[in-house]
């Protein structure tokens, strides 16, 4: 076993030290709130020898094959120093420790250098590298070296310079997989932590973005990072998955969903209580609502805090097409939503036992089809619902040039030979058909589970109690979601309790200018999301080339009112409308500085030429 | 003790409303139209006033005392002991109501839909259902409560809309008719049959110290009892309309019936009334697992408990035998209007006692003030 084992490094690692600058840092409990003890230093100190060094390094480490040790001299103010610089292969990039070797090896001996001590001149004046840190432990330096950095130790100087070297290898941004859109960003988060920040901050630039990062997992010493935005998020809540967040206490973090588990509230129920998504700019919009954005190392979803039910129809593009048509989509998504859960038990209530509501041409259709079927409805239903998961399940595990192919087979394929041979009834098919594509049209991947999971009670339950089942099993579902709240946000609202600014981005998705208020279950510190209401829009817009207009003789431009965007804009854009030549004259000096008469009259010749020309 | 305020005006508006709205919708233009021929509309009017009355009462009571639930305020006016005797016949009268929606809704379900299933399996599914419910604190009780209001408004809006078309106005004139269809006490017991129905208003004693304004509580109490009053009276007038006296008294449920006469025409669904009943689970949902929950509340104050989940499954079996006491369908409905007309001496009398006991003991103090 090796030393790190005993060392419980993980007690004394400070954060701070494995990613200095890029993201801002933050101590979990579990790893120590102040840095390395005093103790375990003394222990473990660094030596002025540089083959104890060394060898203390290869014994934490375990002489691990990758682990690389290049020495090396450096000679600087005519003095050879022996150096040597560890880091482990694969993980740190080649070309850094190339540079930093040149500039060690070649250009010192080149220039005079000053400086108190060998330490200082080194980092100061010598390594013309970015990312450099103080390495004052043997612990310190093997957590450096394991992140994928590099550690430079001098002989002679009882510290060590730690380098950010840190180049794991890491697949480049894709499109994401499983939240498609038609129009948006096409951008999905990867497996790097660095780079999801990196994905968020970009579209989000605002100096309270807040990034505060932590380690889980004793063994896996996974960074996490939580994101909100200072102004917006309440402090409340972001204390809460703070503290959330430390009660972790696990051996390994594998990936978001894994978290995900720790963090929600309620751990025995099917429904997701947050939501993850792999798209940045839903990340974004969510931390403009107020919630906070947990990034996980290792793992494209990032974990959306609070999520309540409603956020699991809608998509990021629904915010980009027009309130109408995402509207009528998120209806539909919702319509398939129940469907997913509720059609074959519809189904199989309506042949069983009220089969008096089927018009008579059609039952006697249904009752044609069915003739054959050596099973009762539910049993028929049932085996083909099976038949259906397995299919799908079949067809995510398959590789991918064959998955195509079978999915033809089985559904169209299986589905006919099971018609003709009698197994199940045409319509059948149908229902369960319809199920699965309600089921595709989900958004979020876990919510669509958790449905597609309960339709199967409630079915057994449409069995045996026919439409007074699915009502039981229904009610049943509803109780439970209302009685579910993620982050002490209830599950279902903006619904219940209703809200009326939560209530515009709902099935019906409001406008964007009349959603001037951030969701109000969220209790945000700024609650204004939209500061220009339709009101003032229409004032405010001028239509410039329309013939019709006379102002367009007094040198109207296009932006006119999107220079004056400000408070009293409106009253300035009425009298531009209503006297010509005052309002052009002070649109001429505010635009050139200097406002004299005959700039402005040319301005205003300028313009009717325009006219002329459009008309 | 502080409780957390969580329920708005609004919420607590429609809690009432579609708390109040429960079995009874089925069978009582039936009844009414007994007692009161087709003066029964007017009948149904009053009574819902009579219990419009009771709820401002106890809304104004949980106004002036903002952090207490009716348990611990008549507790306070009525002294310890008759304040704990209050709140047990308050808890067994509730537990009965449930017991008795339970039964007359398993009634339903065994003779127009499920009729080879067992009575007792139907009655234990919605008291499970409530059971399960009832696990959850006020918040969510009022949450559950709230979210079933459409469930429950809509389907009958919709009812009266699409069986409009077969009312006739002469079914339901006279609107007054004392004299030669009834005689007073026969039109009074109308009015309180009426009145019965309305009695889950109660929970107004629980929810008004978890609203966030108290003083608006009289608001959501009207609101919700006329609404729920609106829909009684809507639909008996339309039963009326469609049916006319005489063949209502031969019809059980007469709501059902209507349900039967709705087509839409040239739409897939051939009949409409198992769509109604099903989605009128959802009613007699709210009904009953507002009145257990109502009943549960007042145990854990009788017995100073800290946690009302133990009683939410000791007390299945209970109601269950209740539920099973009438043999057959003609004694459940003699037990219902027995049960609910005798219960009027709790859910009015005790607001009433407790209204005039806080202005008696306020102008006591009053006077002790002047005095000293």
């Amino acid at each position: 076993m090796t030393l790190i084992g005993k060392l419980k490094y993980r007690k004394s690692i400070r954060v701070g030290d494995v990613r200095p600058s890029r993201v801002q840092v933050h101590s979990g409990r579990a790893h120590g709130q102040d840095g390395p003890s005093a103790e375990a230093v003394s222990e473990y100190r660094l030596s002025a020898d540089l083959d104890e060094n060394l060898a203390g390094m290869k014994s934490i480490l375990g002489m691990d094959m990758d682990l690389l040790i290049r020495q090396f001299r450096i000679q600087i103010n005519h003095g050879t120093h022996r150096c040597a610089l560890v880091y482990l292969d694969n993980a740190s990039s080649k070309s850094d420790i190339n540079k930093i070797l040149a500039s060690l090896m070649f250009d010192l001996d080149k220039s005079e250098q000053s400086g108190p001590t060998l330490f200082e001149m080194v980092i100061s004046q010598c390594i013309p590298y970015a990312d450099v840190s103080d390495i004052t432990s043997m612990k310190q330096a093997a957590t450096w070296v394991i992140s994928g950095n590099s550690v430079l130790f001098m002989d002679g100087v009882v510290k060590g310079i730690g380098l950010c070297t840190q180049a794991f290898k890491e697949r480049a941004i894709e499109p994401p997989g499983t939240e498609q859109v038609i129009q948006g960003a096409r951008e999905a988060f990867i497996e790097s932590l660095g780079t999801n920040v990196s994905l968020i901050r970009r579209r989000m630039r605002s100096p309270d973005l807040r990034v505060r990062q932590m380690q889980i997992g004793q063994r896996t010493t996974t960074n996490i990072a939580y994101l909100y935005h200072a102004n917006i998020a309440n402090q409340e809540l972001i204390n809460e998955v703070e503290r959330r967040l430390r009660l972790v206490e696990t051996d390994a973090l594998y990936g978001s969903g894994y978290l995900e588990q720790f963090i929600e509230d309620n751990h025995y129920s099917p429904f997701p209580q947050v939501q993850n998504t792999e798209r940045p700019d839903k990340a974004v919009a969510a931390m403009l609502e107020g919630r906070v954005v947990i990034l996980v190392d290792g793992s494209p979803f990032a974990l959306i805090v609070p999520a309540v039910f409603s956020q699991f129809y809608q998509t990021a593009e629904d915010y980009d097409t027009r309130f109408h048509m995402a509207s009528m989509i998120r209806g539909i998504r919702l319509l398939a939503l129940i469907f997913s859960l509720i059609f074959p038990s519809l189904y199989v209530s309506l042949i069983s036992y009220n089969p008096e509501m089927i018009p008579t041409k059609f039952a006697v259709a249904v009752a044609g089809g069915r003739a054959g079927v050596p099973f009762p409805a539910i049993a028929e239903i049932f085996g083909l619902e099976l038949v259906m998961e397995i299919l799908r399940e079949a067809t995510i595990r398959l590789p991918q040039q064959i998955g195509g192919a079978l999915s033809i087979v089985g559904v169209l394929v299986i589905g006919e030979a099971a018609v003709q041979a009698g197994f199940v009834s045409p319509i059948t098919v149908v229902i369960v058909a319809m199920t699965t594509i309600g089921s595709f049209a989900t958004p979020a991947y876990n919510a669509a589970v958790a449905l597609r999971m309960l339709r199967f009670p409630v079915m057994i339950l449409a069995g045996m109690f026919g439409l007074y089942g699915v009502m039981v099993g229904i009610i049943f579902i509803i109780n439970h979601l209302n009685s579910l709240e993620s982050f002490g946000v209830p599950y279902l609202s903006p619904v219940v309790p209703a809200d009326a600014s939560g209530l515009q981005d709902t099935v019906i998705r409001a406008p964007v200018w009349s959603m001037r208020k951030r969701p109000k279950q969220l209790a945000t510190d700024d609650t204004v999301r939209v500061n220009v209401g339709l009101q003032d829009l229409a004032e405010q817009k001028q239509s410039p080339l329309d013939p019709r207009n006379s102002q367009m003789q007094n040198g109207q431009q296009p932006n006119s009112a999107g220079t004056s965007a400000g408070g009293g804009s409106g009253s300035q854009g009425a009298g531009s409308g209503g006297s010509g030549s005052g309002g052009s004259g002070r649109r001429g000096s505010s635009s050139q500085g200097s406002g004299s008469q005959g700039s402005s009259s040319q301005g205003s010749s300028k313009g009717s030429g325009s006219q002329g020309s459009s008309s | 003790m502080n409780k957390p305020k969580t329920i708005t005006v609004m919420q607590f508006a429609m809690n009432l409303g579609t708390t109040i709205i429960g079995v009874g919708l089925l069978a009582f233009p039936r009844i009414t139209a007994q007692h009161a021929g087709t003066g029964a509309p007017l009948a149904t009017l009053f009574g819902v006033l009579l219990m419009l009355g009771c709820a401002l009462m106890l809304s104004y009571l949980g106004h002036q005392y903002p952090n207490m639930t009716l348990f611990e305020y008549s507790d306070k006016l009525l002294g310890r002991w008759l304040g704990r005797i209050v709140t047990l016949a308050l808890v067994l009268y509730f537990l009965e109501l449930e017991a008795m929606a339970a039964r007359e809704f398993g009634e339903v379900v065994v003779t127009s839909v499920l009729q080879r299933t067992p009575l007792e399996i139907t009655i234990l599914i919605m008291l499970v259902l409530a059971a399960t419910a009832a696990r959850n604190d006020v918040t969510v009780f009022s949450r559950i409560l709230t979210f079933y209001m459409p469930f429950v408004y809509i389907p009958v809006l919709v009812l009266i809309a699409l069986t409009l078309r077969s009312a006739r106005l002469t079914n339901i004139l006279p609107i007054i008719s004392f004299g030669y269809q009834t005689n007073v006490s026969n039109y009074v017991y109308a009015i309180l049959f009426v009145a019965c129905l309305f009695q889950n208003y109660m929970i107004t004693g629980l929810l008004t110290p978890y609203m966030y304004q108290t003083n608006k509580a009289w608001k959501g109490a009207l609101i919700g009892v006329v609404a729920a009053g609106a829909v009684y009276l809507i639909l008996d007038v339309a039963t009326l309309a469609v049916f006319g006296t005489e063949e209502m008294k031969n019809l059980i449920w007469p709501t059902l019936e209507l349900a039967k006469t709705a087509a839409i025409p040239l739409f897939f669904l051939e009949r409409l009334d198992p769509v109604f009943l099903a989605v009128w689970v959802t009613a007699v949902f709210t009904a009953i697992f507002a009145s257990y929950y109502f009943s549960i509340q007042g145990l854990v104050h009788l017995f100073n408990f800290q946690d009302h989940r133990a009683f939410t499954s000791l007390l299945v079996p209970v109601v269950f035998l209740a539920a099973m006491q009438p043999s057959n369908i003609v004694d459940v409905y003699r037990m219902v209007q027995w049960v609910g007309l005798s219960g009027l001496v709790l859910t009015v009398g005790i607001p009433a006692l407790l209204f005039a006991l806080h202005f008696g003991t306020g102008a006591l103090k009053r006077k002790q003030v002047k005095r000293a």
